[in-house]
């Protein structure tokens, strides 16, 4: 330990420490200045004078957000998506891998054969966006949740987690005469609680971050959620901009703020919850490491 | 007790039944177990292995009245005129130029980026860095691509503004094709490097410290810890997710290099994916796009398949 507290050691960390320091600060900085840009008044911005702190500081871009309206139907849509889709998921999860997990059950193999297969050989696009079409889905929520019922890395991790409780527990209830609803609401679930809360928020975080699938089978504006309609909404003021003569300056007055401004309202759920999801991801992400 | 777990195996191993005897003896003994999986195999039938079989319309002229099913075989001919279209050609070209980029940036910067954070001993700053580039990861594409859309604005955007204050030009990043797949690289970089970091981080504290003891007791310094004791002890790791890297080969970020692209740049963001979205839903043409996504899906299967053999030929374990 001697000759590692020698100059040469104290530089390198000091290297590292700035290193990483360099990279953190450059992974934060198009947050700072989108949120730098969300307070500040058009004028600065226009003139590229607003970097990571506002200038001219004005909140005005997010009143007329507030007074518009159409973020309180966004945050509506995805919150209502997001909480049937996690608790579909989670239902169909849990009823899943739980009798894949029991070993002895006749079948097993071939069942698991046929996920596994389809883990492999994901249907493709289109065939895909004709099966939701058939069943009539186009256009409802519907759409966003039966689909992606099951996510198979998630159910895999479920019924490792299963498989590595220990099976007295389930003989002894089965003597006491449960059946296997019970033993698996009773016993098995109360014993999962941490990894069944860890698989509800990777549900919640991708639900809620959903945008693909709405943009295959969800035509009608009022039903879209959040990241649909703030990608519209950004891309409208995208084109205004771009397409602006000098006498329309008066309709774009405030554009450029407002366009950050939405950014920021549609990351604020995410941000807010961030500290309670990094807890319980990380110990996911190790359950996930685990192999299935 | 007919349905217990215990005497299951008596009845297993006592007298022979045939085949369909023991069928309903056992559906009948597992039967809550059987109900439980109704559900979800009904969802794996319509959603996952009904929609394989409409993969035939790739053979097929679809016609919309008549269905996949009543529609006229044209044998390989969407598969002839995909591979004679030369826009075809060329998003296979930016897919395989995506994912080579890809692979050699994005799988080494999370190990990098682990084996530094794993020198830092203020804890606080550890905590600190960590907390900061896990964020962006919990954000959508959406909001991170607007936020590029912000950050490279051409004319008031922070990296045209710091580039103008040192005297370069100002440059229309999402206008240049040429800007396309290195924005789609540093993009993915600064997202998710951080998350990809964790597996590492949790990897590197299995480590027996005393391996470190030895070490620096033998006179070891930080890089010949780093090399000669993190790194094996990193190795399984890094092979084993290198090897699902392969498999996962052509998946190059549909929802990123969507959300990204735009007309002007069309000849370096398209890839085979957002072809098939492009003209299969938005133009209709179902029949020749399902060739596109049967031929994507069927390389594929084979690299997975290759690298599962790979992982186990190598004493891993294998993708599943």
């Amino acid at each position: 330990m001697v000759a590692s507290r020698s100059f040469r050691f104290r530089l390198e960390s000091i290297l590292i420490y700035l290193g990483l320091g360099i990279f953190a600060f450059i992974a934060v900085t198009p947050f700072l200045h989108t949120i730098a840009r969300s307070f500040s008044a058009e004028a600065p911005i226009l003139r590229g004078e607003v970097n990571i702190w506002p200038v001219g500081f004005s909140f005005d871009a997010y009143e007329r957000l507030i007074i518009g309206g159409t973020f309180w139907l966004a945050y509506r849509n995805s919150f209502m998506i997001t909480v049937s889709a996690t608790l579909v998921q989670m239902i169909m999860t849990i009823l899943c891998a739980y009798p894949l997990s029991r070993t002895y059950l006749p079948g097993r193999n071939i069942l698991m054969t046929l996920i596994v297969f389809q883990m492999i050989f994901p249907p493709s696009l289109i065939p895909f966006y004709l099966t939701v079409r058939e069943v009539g889905l186009i256009d409802s929520w519907g759409s966003l949740i039966w689909p992606y019922a099951i996510n198979t890395f998630n159910m895999i991790v479920l019924k490792s987690y299963f498989q590595a409780l220990p099976r007295e527990l389930e003989e002894s209830a089965i003597i006491d005469g449960a059946n296997d609803f019970r033993v698996l609401i009773h016993i098995m679930l109360p014993l999962s609680v941490p990894v069944l809360l860890t698989l509800t928020l990777f549900y919640v975080v991708a639900n809620w971050n959903l945008f693909l699938p709405a943009i295959f089978f969800i035509n009608d504006g009022n039903k879209q959620p959040l990241q649909v309609i703030l990608r519209d909404m950004i891309w409208s003021m995208q084109l205004a901009t771009q397409t602006a003569s000098a006498d329309d300056f008066e309709r774009l007055a405030g554009m450029e703020a407002l366009k950050a401004s939405s950014v920021i309202i549609a990351a604020i759920p995410m941000l807010v919850a961030y500290p309670f999801f990094q807890r319980f991801f990380i110990k996911g992400i190790l359950l996930g490491a685990i192999k299935g | 007790m007919a349905t217990s777990a215990v005497s299951k195996s008596t009845a297993i191993s006592g007298r022979r039944r045939s085949f369909w005897a023991q069928f309903v003896f056992n559906l009948w003994t597992y039967r809550y177990l059987y109900l439980m999986l109704v559900l979800p195999f009904v969802f794996f039938i319509i959603f996952r292995f009904y929609p394989m079989w409409g993969n035939i319309i790739a053979f097929k002229k679809y016609q919309l009245m008549r269905g996949i099913w009543g529609s006229q075989w044209v044998g390989f001919q969407h598969f002839n005129t995909l591979f004679d279209d030369p826009a075809f050609l060329r998003v296979l070209r930016n897919t395989v130029s995506i994912a080579f980029f890809k692979l050699v940036f994005t799988f080494p910067a999370p190990i990098i980026l682990a084996l530094f954070i794993n020198e830092i001993r203020h804890m606080a700053y550890k905590r600190f860095v960590q907390t900061v580039v896990y964020v962006p990861h919990f954000l959508s594409w959406v909001i991170y691509g607007a936020i590029l859309y912000i950050v490279l604005s051409p004319a008031n955007g922070i990296v045209n503004n710091i580039a103008a204050s040192l005297g370069m030009e100002k440059v229309a990043f999402f206008q240049k094709p040429g800007y396309f797949q290195p924005i789609v690289i540093i993009s993915s970089l600064l997202k998710e490097t951080g998350w990809a970091a964790i597996i590492y981080l949790a990897t590197i504290s299995t480590i027996d410290l005393t391996l470190y003891e030895a070490a620096i007791i033998d006179g070891a310094n930080r890089w010949q810890l780093m090399r000669y004791v993190t790194l094996p002890g990193l190795a399984m790791t890094i092979v084993t997710l290198f090897i699902l890297q392969i498999g996962f080969f052509l998946n190059v970020g549909f929802e990123q290099i969507f959300i990204l692209q735009n007309n002007m740049v069309l000849m370096t963001a398209d890839v085979i994916e957002t072809f098939i979205y492009r003209v299969g839903i938005r133009q209709a043409r179902f029949d020749f796009t399902t060739a596109a996504g049967l031929f994507n899906g069927l390389v594929g299967m084979v690299l997975v398949l290759l690298a599962d053999r790979l992982a186990k030929r190598l004493d891993l374990p294998g993708i599943f």
